[in-house]
């Protein structure tokens, strides 16, 4: 009973890991941090799994328990702004939800769009999300202002947004 | 599909601010009212959330994110090998068993079958995560089960090797790097396009060195997880080790003898050993003695900096978050700033620093500072303030016996010098009633007898908080009212007991060298008292500088503070700073304190005060001093303005009738500024060696320091001196850092 139960916790919260990690990264900036977080949101999930009902949608309830493991995590980082973040966090959840489309198929759209960057841009992306560096030590890097690397960061953000969404609509 | 114009737009700038942790509050505000009204946004939103955790993903998958399988039989391995992979994550258990230096050189699949037994940390029963660590299953990707059984778990292939075993997303695709062609959400444990090659067949997971020695708390860190470093534990290939305070360290060795010794507060990462050793040194201070290196594959060490190459050596880097300094001790090394690619030759007897603003060149190590004429030079001023305890100089500001009792403490007088204990049995029975006394009652306390004295120190705290103005600042105090009972507090788990290490034993051993012990209780302070900021309780902040210092004493000696008092003291600092559009006026003061007149002019002794200030109350709130852009600031003006023969600023402002006065109050503040921000240059200065030198030059034939000028006294001159020589203020001890009173 007890490897069912697991195997069924596991395939559930696998399918969703990503998307955790992706919410878990947005309220707190940084990679190590948000992987973390991740470890402690699973363990909770797990302890938690026997309160789960599994007729209901498995993420919903993730989320629920990421938001309560964040609210302490802000409470004891002593962060000023934390009750807008909290409120933008809300809002994302609520999106985050409902978007069911596989992880996967996104996963390997954003990859090929990648891969379509210029290589100024694609260096860029290397340096943030491959190498970790935040916003401040890629300026440093670059020898540019932070508020330059941000600009340029929105930039490939819309550019990929753009391509994967192209992609996932043709896909489907 | 994507809506693009000017409000779109400006939703993303805000939402990547956001994402980047760089938003303003205003810029919040914005967004959150934006997500909270429009569907479109919220929708927008969650997009850009995917896609940032997304985008780290495909580089650095997280533990469970292996290759996708080809078969439903490989799918269901996959899902178990992933299972394996998620709850290996959850604890560091393995981790530390893995580390043993009796499994060091084992086969991996032998390890695995080893590990079993390990208890896992959740409190499921036997069916739990345990038995599923039993069978990480293979992908089916390889060729036969010896591929599939050594399949490393996450714990076996450290961070570093997993990454590098993907293809790289940004190199044109190969038909190994493919991602897989499994429908997309077939499999819950499918979503990686890129697999990892199959392991090699006869592959071990063998440690790349061992952890000698450990004192103090000493972490060993693979991936982002921790383990508690023992001796003799064997370390992996881009594992890491954190020695925890300032009193910590490490000593690591490799297989071909080189050996590292890690001073307090250093974080060593990433060794690795394919073509030659690589080190990684984030901060703090590394010593190596380092064995002939294979022609052409030297050890590198990597600093926020610079690279050091080394073929074989012994050298010493020290890593500030403004500069790195190497060190030779013999050898010769190759330092390359990483900034411009600069290098330098640094041979036996030299050093060279890598930093923003500071020459590229090996100098004589012998030149920075005449250790044994520091060493005189504190002998003799020590003695001159002994000849006058009992004589010390008092004014209606208080009185100096405090001060020259932190000097007695730095300058390793032992406590049973008649002086000492004179001055200190004096201290702990008077009133508390001057915020400069208090505070440095308090850090004389912490530094000595932290535990067995945290009753008096929880009584400068109270002191310390009904004396915070509503302005956050503090004046030069008035008694208030202090319980004698002392809350007994909440015991510290895991703590101690304090007073059985040997050196606090022995009587002799001068107190700065001596561990600080364990806090034992913590203790919750409350602001029972508003005192308003008007005449004669301006509040200023030469006094409130010392209040800082007080309250970081407080606070690491396991005082609760209220969030409240330190959050108002913060601010009391930055809304009188002068503001950056002081820059277009010639000479303007931008990112200066002085004594009262906020946001007008700054002078050196109240910046560095402010800077060292500043970093204090970040540290108490969890804040990262070396982001804070006032403190960098303050940084700034002192390197702008630096000088170690004036206090800078003063003059101009009318403010003092010499020069020089205030000039040992001002370096004893840049001391302190420079040990707390953790930096050994100011723009191009060094403002330890030069410091020492201008002290070394300008001592008195009787001991003494003095600026003959203004209100300064020699006795006050001589303790700021010795203070300064000593470089008697603690560096931010991080392990000492936690909590706040909620209250």
């Amino acid at each position: 009973m007890g490897d069912d139960l697991h195997s069924r916790f596991l395939q559930r919260h696998l399918a969703h890991q990503g998307t955790l990690f992706s919410y878990l990264l947005a309220a707190v900036h940084d990679f190590s941090r948000a992987e973390d977080l991740l470890q402690e949101v699973t363990l909770a999930l797990w302890e938690g799994y026997g309160e789960y009902r599994e007729s209901e949608p498995y993420l919903p309830w993730a989320l629920g328990v990421a938001r309560r493991k964040l609210a302490r995590h802000f409470r004891d980082s002593g962060k000023r702004e934390v009750l807008l973040s909290e409120q933008i966090l809300e809002a994302a959840a609520e999106t985050l939800e409902k978007d069911q489309k596989p992880l996967a198929s996104e996963q390997r759209a954003l990859l090929d769009c990648v891969k379509k960057l210029p290589d100024r841009q694609r260096e860029l992306v290397r340096l943030r999300y491959a190498e970790g560096f935040s916003l401040h030590e890629v300026a440093a890097r670059l020898h540019q202002t932070a508020a330059s690397v941000n600009m340029a960061l929105v930039r490939v953000r819309r550019t990929l947004l753009h391509c994967t969404g192209r992609a996932l609509a043709e896909e489907s | 599909m994507f809506p693009e114009n000017a409000r779109t737009e400006r939703l993303l700038d805000l939402a990547s601010r956001f994402l980047e942790g760089i938003a303003n509050r205003e810029e919040l505000e914005g967004l959150a009212r934006r997500v909270r009204e429009d569907e479109a946004d919220r929708r927008l939103l969650g997009r850009l959330i995917r896609q940032h955790g997304t985008l780290r993903r495909i580089h650095r998958p997280l533990p469970a994110e292996v290759a996708p399988p080809r078969s439903r039989r490989g799918r269901l391995r996959a899902l178990a090998y992933a299972a394996a992979a998620v709850l290996v994550g959850l604890t560091v258990v393995l981790a530390v068993r893995f580390l043993r230096p009796d499994r060091q050189a084992a086969p991996v699949a032998e390890r695995s079958r080893d590990a079993v037994p390990e208890p896992a940390p959740v409190r499921r029963g036997p069916e739990g995560p345990a038995r599923i660590e039993e069978r990480p299953a293979p992908v089916e990707r390889g060729k036969g089960k010896e591929d599939e059984a050594r399949r490393p778990t996450r714990e076996e292939t450290p961070r570093q090797e997993r990454v590098e075993k993907l293809p790289d997303p940004l190199r044109p695709r190969t038909e190994e790097a493919k991602p897989d062609a499994a429908k997309p959400g077939e499999s819950p444990t499918s979503p990686e396009p890129p697999a990892p090659s199959p392991a090699p067949k006869e592959r071990t997971v063998a440690a790349v060195a061992q952890v000698e020695l450990v004192n103090g708390e000493v972490t060993v860190m693979i991936g982002s997880q921790r383990a508690v470093a023992k001796a003799g534990l064997g370390l992996p290939t881009a594992a890491g080790v954190e020695t925890v305070g300032p009193s910590s360290f490490a000593a690591v060795r490799f297989p071909d003898a080189t050996r590292l010794e890690l001073g307090g507060d250093t974080i060593v990462s990433e060794l690795a050993d394919a073509n030659g050793k690589r080190l990684r040194v984030s901060r703090g201070q590394v010593s190596a003695d380092v064995a002939r290196q294979p022609e052409g594959q030297p050890l590198v060490f990597v600093s926020p900096h610079a690279e050091a190459k080394v073929l074989g050596t012994a050298l010493t880097l020290v890593v500030d978050p403004g500069s790195s300094r190497l060190e030779v001790v013999e050898g010769r090394v190759r330092l390359v700033r990483t900034a411009d690619r600069r290098t330098v030759d640094v041979t036996g007897g030299h050093y060279a620093v890598a930093g923003a603003g500071i020459e590229l060149r090996a100098l004589p190590i012998q030149s920075k500072v005449d250790q044994k004429g520091i060493d005189a030079a504190i002998r003799k001023g020590t003695e001159f303030l002994k000849k006058r305890v009992g004589a010390l100089p008092r004014s209606n500001s208080g009185r100096s016996d405090e001060l020259v009792l932190w000097t007695f403490v730095h300058a390793g007088l032992p406590e049973h010098d008649p002086d000492f204990r004179r001055l200190l049995d004096g201290m702990v029975r008077a009133k508390l009633e001057f915020t400069y006394n208090v505070a440095l009652q308090a850090m004389i306390l912490e530094e000595t007898d932290r535990v067995r004295q945290q009753g008096r120190i929880w009584q400068c705290a109270q002191f310390l908080m009904d004396n915070q103005l509503t302005i956050g600042l503090w004046s030069y105090g008035e008694p208030t009212e202090i319980p004698d009972a002392v809350p007994t507090g909440v015991p510290v788990k895991g703590a101690a007991t304090p007073g059985t290490a040997k050196s606090r034993k022995d009587p002799y051993l001068p107190l700065e060298r001596r561990p600080k012990p364990p806090v034992v209780r913590r203790i919750p302070v409350e602001k029972r008292r508003e005192r308003e900021s008007a005449t004669p309780f301006w509040g200023d902040f030469s006094n409130s500088q010392y209040a800082a210092l007080g309250l970081r004493a407080c606070h690491d000696a396991g005082i609760l503070l209220p969030k409240a008092v330190v959050e108002r003291a913060g601010k009391a600092w930055r809304d009188a700073q002068v503001p950056q559009e002081a820059r277009k006026n010639p000479g303007g003061d931008a990112g200066g304190w002085n004594y009262y007149t906020a946001g007008t002019y700054g002078y050196g002794s109240m910046t560095a005060g402010g800077v060292g200030s500043l970093v204090i109350y970040d540290r108490i709130l969890g804040l990262d001093w070396t982001k804070d852009a006032d403190v960098r600031e303050g940084l700034g003006w002192l390197a702008e303005h630096f000088t170690l023969t004036e206090n800078p600023g003063a003059l101009k402002r009318g403010e003092t009738p010499d020069r020089r006065t205030n000039l040992h109050y001002y370096l004893y503040a840049l001391e302190r500024a420079g040990m707390l921000y953790g930096t050994e240059t100011l723009g191009r200065h060094e403002w330890y060696p030069e410091g020492v030198k201008v002290l070394l030059a300008s001592q008195r034939a009787d001991g003494s320091w003095s600026d003959q000028a203004g209100q300064s006294q020699p006795e006050w001159d001589t303790c700021f001196a010795i203070l300064f020589l000593k470089r008697a203020t603690r560096a931010i001890d991080v392990a000492s850092v936690d909590r706040l009173n909620p209250k």
